[in-house]
């Protein structure tokens, strides 16, 4: 557990010694701010029936900042180790393959949530100008964090497997992108002309990741994407563990 | 000197290494695909959003209990309509507790053809457009225009030009659909003909009773006529519908009408101002003896009009009679509908009929004879609901009679049919007749929460400057400011 805390600080310091982190915060940040001066234009004009955490899931700026942020985020866990050299210290060190692997996981992960934090300072904001304030719900706020924490987790553990693959940051990147991509044209159902029927329209609402997260942000709890996720999660860290594993023997 | 590379593993173990990390991630995909059918099969869903998203009301869960047949639910809609996201939001409560529903969203400005197809399947006219969402199993289809989800109020239309959307109506709306759908062999609906009645298949825009028809028929029920020309009505007559008839009944089928009444028969009669200006039908005589005096006067309400000729009424004042229970933030338009007395039942019954008004004019009401003399004053019902219960007559059990008598027909006709709350009031009574509670009561309209933000251009300015440039600005600085720490 101690060595795992450690590598755990040692990817945060990584992040945030550096200038990284914060770029990567402040441009999340300009782009959830973006999004929020889109969303009180509308509401100035028209009113909506819609609180306010589901105004802002549904626009585009959220599946691009999750898009674009993941990819960014963990492109340099193993790739940037390799070509920085210090890939071999690290596995030569008397660490098991999964406590690096979950360190790595925990340092995107805790970045990838301090990312989205200020977005409930954001919504406090918008709030404060609403005839009602039931406009901003705390359980329907918590609910979305537990979509987003869910959502990101499958999109982080995808850059990981990505960057374990990779020997180049920028290929990384790539990868995780089109993988995140992928999952996310998936889920646009409601794109299609004719939706797939049988099995296959069974398979694309369960994966529909634009459902799961607007049911997320109106509170809508539900097991089904919940264990997806989490098993998305799961999935990903072995598959990276056994990569990691598999550039170890070979 | 040529040096051969040599390797740490032999080919054989590096066969077996990559075998192994093969092995075991083809294991991870069978358990990661076996979690996931069995989430799929086995969940649970709940809201924690709390008022801001109820849950469906018990009648509709027990609609949905009963569905035990595919539902294609096909939700025809301009996806910006203001009424989608309720509708959306409803239908994805149903689905979660129904796996049968099936809904497929087409929307028909994006996709022409897909609407066009949709069209075909359910033989829908090229005319007949507009946003609405189509329950569909077996051979068996009901539809819920978008036009009947909402309630608005009009207070603000002469000031502000606006007329705000008040309260979603859908879970009433899709249960009855539903149950429409499940419910057994539909039963029969006799309108009364041959003294001049309105007529179920007549598409006058202000006498024709055929859009009524449509309603009644995606209620599940079978419209007929009927001319009493035998001593009897049809066995299989669930409820008779007398509207607005302009000549006389003879005592003969007042008689006839009155024992299938008192055998447990449902009645809704409706009569219009301008019958005052004929001999009474019959019907008002016998009416009498179940406890309704049916004035021969109007009603007009000072506070809508000053005149005392006929005119347009709009009723909001109801009672709580599971009729208009559900209706209650709602307001009906009538023309001079014929005001409503009660009375002492006509004959010493052992078993006496309960009157109970169902809708009234504000306090403002004045009956209005055809002399122009004000009979009456204050808060005048223009509707009533009947109801005896069962007894037991020579030793047989019969069941109950209900009766609903409204002073106006003209409200169902075919142009006013779809104003305000009308068809809310002709659907909740045919299905208090028709004893189907299940769709009475319980699934009132939801109220909708209209939310706007009010900034100034100042306000809006500051807002704009804090989210663009202050907190990321801020963060970046900071971030620079530590890297120029550990750099210089």
């Amino acid at each position: 557990m101690q060595a795992y805390l450690v590598l755990v600080r040692r990817e945060l310091g990584a992040y945030f010694v550096s200038i990284t982190g914060y770029l990567l915060v402040s441009m999340v940040l300009f782009l959830v701010g973006l999004s929020f001066v889109d969303i009180l234009g509308k509401l100035n004009v028209e009113p909506t029936d819609a609180p306010i955490t589901e105004q802002f899931f549904v626009t585009v700026y959220f599946w691009m900042i999750l898009l674009l942020t993941a990819p960014v985020m963990t492109m340099r866990t193993f790739a940037f180790e390799r070509s920085a050299g210090t890939y071999e210290a690290l596995m030569t060190s008397p660490v098991n393959d999964w406590q690096v692997v979950l360190a790595k996981f925990t340092g995107s992960q805790l970045v990838y949530l301090i990312a989205w934090l200020p977005l409930a300072f954001y919504l406090v904001v918008v709030s404060q100008f609403s005839n009602d304030a039931s406009i901003l719900n705390i359980r329907t706020l918590a609910s979305t964090f537990g979509g987003l924490l869910l959502i990101g987790s499958v999109f982080i553990s995808m850059g990981c497997l990505a960057s374990a693959l990779a020997r180049s940051q920028v290929i990384a990147a790539v990868v995780t992108y089109g993988l995140g991509l992928g999952l996310f044209l998936l889920s646009l159902r409601s794109l299609m002309e004719t939706p797939a029927e049988g099995w296959t329209g069974d398979l694309l609402q369960y994966v529909s990741m634009t459902e799961h997260m607007e049911a997320f942000a109106r509170g809508a709890m539900d097991t089904r994407p919940m264990v997806l996720y989490a098993s998305l999660t799961v999935f990903f860290l072995f598959l990276t563990t056994r990569i990691v594993e598999f550039r170890r023997w070979k | 000197m040529n040096k051969e590379p040599q390797l740490s593993f032999s080919n054989a173990q590096r066969w077996r290494i990559g075998a192994n990390v093969l092995v075991s991630i083809l294991a991870a995909v069978v358990v990661l695909v076996a979690v996931n059918i069995l989430s799929a099969r086995h969940y649970r869903t709940w809201d924690v959003a709390g008022g801001s998203d109820p849950s469906l009301a018990p009648l509709t869960l027990r609609v949905l209990g009963a569905v035990t047949n595919r539902v294609e639910v096909t939700v025809l809609f301009d996806r910006r309509s203001p009424t989608f996201s309720s509708v959306s939001r409803l239908l994805e409560r149903m689905v979660r507790r129904s796996a049968w529903l099936q809904v497929e969203y087409v929307d028909y400005i994006r996709f022409p053809a897909r609407a066009e197809k949709v069209r075909a399947d359910l033989n829908l006219l090229p005319s007949d457009t507009g946003d609405r969402v189509i329950f569909h199993s077996k051979d068996r289809t009901r539809v819920v225009y978008a036009r009947d989800l909402s309630e608005y109020d009009y207070s603000q239309m002469l000031t502000q030009r606006t007329i705000r959307r008040i309260a979603f109506k859908g879970e009433q709306l899709f249960a009855s659909a539903l149950f429409g759908l499940i419910d057994a062999d539909p039963v029969t609906v006799y309108c009364l003909q041959g003294h001049g009645e309105q007529d179920p298949e007549d598409t006058d825009d202000q006498m024709g009773f055929s859009n009524l028809k449509n309603s009644l028929e995606e209620l599940n029920l079978k419209v007929k006529t009927l001319v009493l020309d035998s001593n009897t009505i049809p066995a299989d007559c669930r409820l008779l519908v007398v509207a607005n008839p302009t000549s006389p009944l003879s005592s003969a089928e007042v008689a006839i009408i009155q024992n299938y009444l008192s055998r447990g028969g449902r009645m809704l009669a409706q009569f219009t101002f301008s019958s005052l200006f004929r001999p009474p039908t019959g019907l008002e005589a016998m009416l009498e003896n179940w406890g309704v005096r049916v004035g021969r006067n109007y009603l007009v309400d000072r506070a809508q009009n000053d005149s005392d000729e006929p005119g347009v009424s709009i009723l909001g004042e109801f009672s709580d009679h599971p009729i208009v229970k559900p209706l209650r933030r709602s307001r009906l338009y009538m023309v001079a509908p014929r005001s409503m007395e009660l009375i002492a039942a006509g004959s010493a019954d052992t078993n006496p009929p309960k009157v109970t008004p169902l809708l009234f004019t504000g306090e403002g009401g004045v009956a209005v004879s055809p002399r122009k003399e004000h009979e009456r004053q204050g808060r005048l019902p223009a509707a009533v609901a009947i109801e005896r219960p069962g007894g037991v007559l020579a030793g047989v059990g019969l069941p109950g009679t209900r009766i609903v008598v409204v002073g106006d027909s003209l409200f169902l006709g075919n142009k006013l049919i779809d104003q305000l709350a009308n068809s809310d009031f002709a659907r909740l009574s045919v299905n208090w007749l028709l004893d189907r509670d299940l769709l009475l009561g319980g699934i009132g309209p939801q109220a909708i929460r209209e939310f706007t933000l009010t900034l100034t251009q100042a306000q809006m300015r500051s807002v704009r400057w804090l989210f663009l440039g202050v907190i990321p600005g801020s963060v970046f600085l900071f971030g620079g400011w530590i890297w120029y720490r550990r750099r210089f």
